[in-house]
């Protein structure tokens, strides 16, 4: 593999795919022969994700065994289910621009509420898991290679490839506030390195996920209240799904935050 | 929790088509909702679309703007369209024929338009 934005894209087509990843976590364990493989991810176009990982470079056939390449090897121990490229510092990291705010389309969830796209330039790529401590409330998304931001109620994700996505917010003036604030401290953190700031309340408690929570005391998830079913879910005795209610649209800010919430604990 | 599948076979911009099943998939994103493109669809998972000489929304955003959103691409489809080479967006995941069909069969309503 050269490394060609070509290879870049075969290889992130290949690792996009859950057979195929579940492939490749196999082969991590151990060489393997294709009936082991087989009896672990079935029979049915095996053949075919082979074939897509062979192409991709990332494993070769040496007589009846599977093994990972160089190339495989280096990419799964990035971990990166997606071929960006993973950094340990920001050196050659350009400064962000805002480019483009495109696209306005109502929340569902509050019509008086936007959700933006916005876009930066150039785009972050592996550099972006970095800016996680940069930030109060965020965390990195392997599976979308999305940095995703809390601020107040509005809940921002930076892909890698440089779109933003923001919900809940009240118009343009805010949305590009909150941009430049983000720019900004990209910016910063390129030039004089990551700082990270206190996390905010990285341990959760059951008041603020109660807070959420719809406080009908319906007792449809099993629990006397609201409050006994906030503080069973700090302790992960019960999951958020037993509280159906949130699913009605009313609640969809609530479930969002909930969800973000239930993260950190 | 009923669960839907809704199953695009239309390229993005030919027709309201897809704007139309984009739009009735994100109101069910809480009842469990998967967006199957196949055939011409997967032209949708392809990242960088550009829609403003067609002067009609960019569909692509919608996608990024809802990343909870369950969008599986018939790898069979783009590989027959010579997209395999090409950059989709980060939120579509690839599947293989079997497990496309298997996605079909375990939702409780398949809505093709």
């Amino acid at each position: 593999m050269s490394g060609s934005p070509a290879d870049v894209k075969l290889v992130g087509n290949a690792m996009a795919n859950a057979t195929r990843r579940k492939i490749m976590a196999m082969l991590i364990e151990n060489n393997r022969n294709k009936e082991e493989i087989e009896k672990a991810v079935g029979a049915s176009m095996l053949d075919y994700h082979i074939q897509m990982l062979q192409q991709a470079g990332l494993i070769e056939q040496k007589e009846s065994t599977l093994v990972l390449t160089d190339f495989g090897k280096n990419f799964t121990e990035t971990r990166a289910e997606k071929p960006v490229e993973v950094k340990k510092n920001l050196t050659g990291t350009k400064p962000i621009d805002i480019v483009e705010i495109r696209q306005l389309l109502p929340c569902i969830a509050d019509k008086t509420k936007f959700r933006i796209i916005a876009r930066m330039e150039p785009s972050l790529g592996g550099a972006l898991k970095l800016l996680e401590p940069l930030f109060p409330r965020a965390r990195y998304s392997e599976k979308i290679n999305a940095l995703i931001i809390q601020k107040g109620n509005v809940l921002l994700t930076i892909y890698s490839t440089g779109n933003v996505t923001m919900t809940m917010i009240k118009n343009q003036e805010e949305a590009t506030q909150i941009l430049e604030d983000i720019r900004r401290a990209v910016n910063d953190a390129i030039v004089k390195g990551i700082t990270p700031v206190p996390r905010e309340k990285v341990k959760v408690d059951h008041n603020e996920i109660y807070e959420y929570l719809p406080k009908t005391n319906c007792q449809i998830c099993g629990e006397q209240s609201c409050y006994s079913f906030a503080i069973k879910l700090v302790s992960r005795d019960t999951e958020l799904a037993k509280c159906t209610p949130l699913l009605d649209a009313k609640y969809s800010t609530n479930l969002e935050h909930l969800q973000a919430i239930m993260e950190y604990l | 929790m009923k669960t839907v599948f809704y199953l695009q076979d239309s390229a993005p911009y030919g027709s309201e088509k897809v704007y139309g099943a984009l739009n009735a998939a994100i109101v069910c994103i809480k009842m469990g909702v998967t967006l199957g493109l196949y055939e011409d669809g997967v032209y949708l998972a392809l990242a960088g679309q550009n829609s403003k000489p067609l002067g009609v929304p960019n569909l692509a955003d919608i996608l990024y703007a809802y990343p909870d959103l369950n969008v599986l691409a018939h790898e069979p489809s783009l590989n027959a369209r010579g997209l395999m080479m090409e950059s989709l967006i980060e939120t579509v995941e690839l599947v293989d024929e079997i497990d496309f069909l298997n996605a079909m069969e375990a939702s409780d309503f398949v809505v093709l338009l």
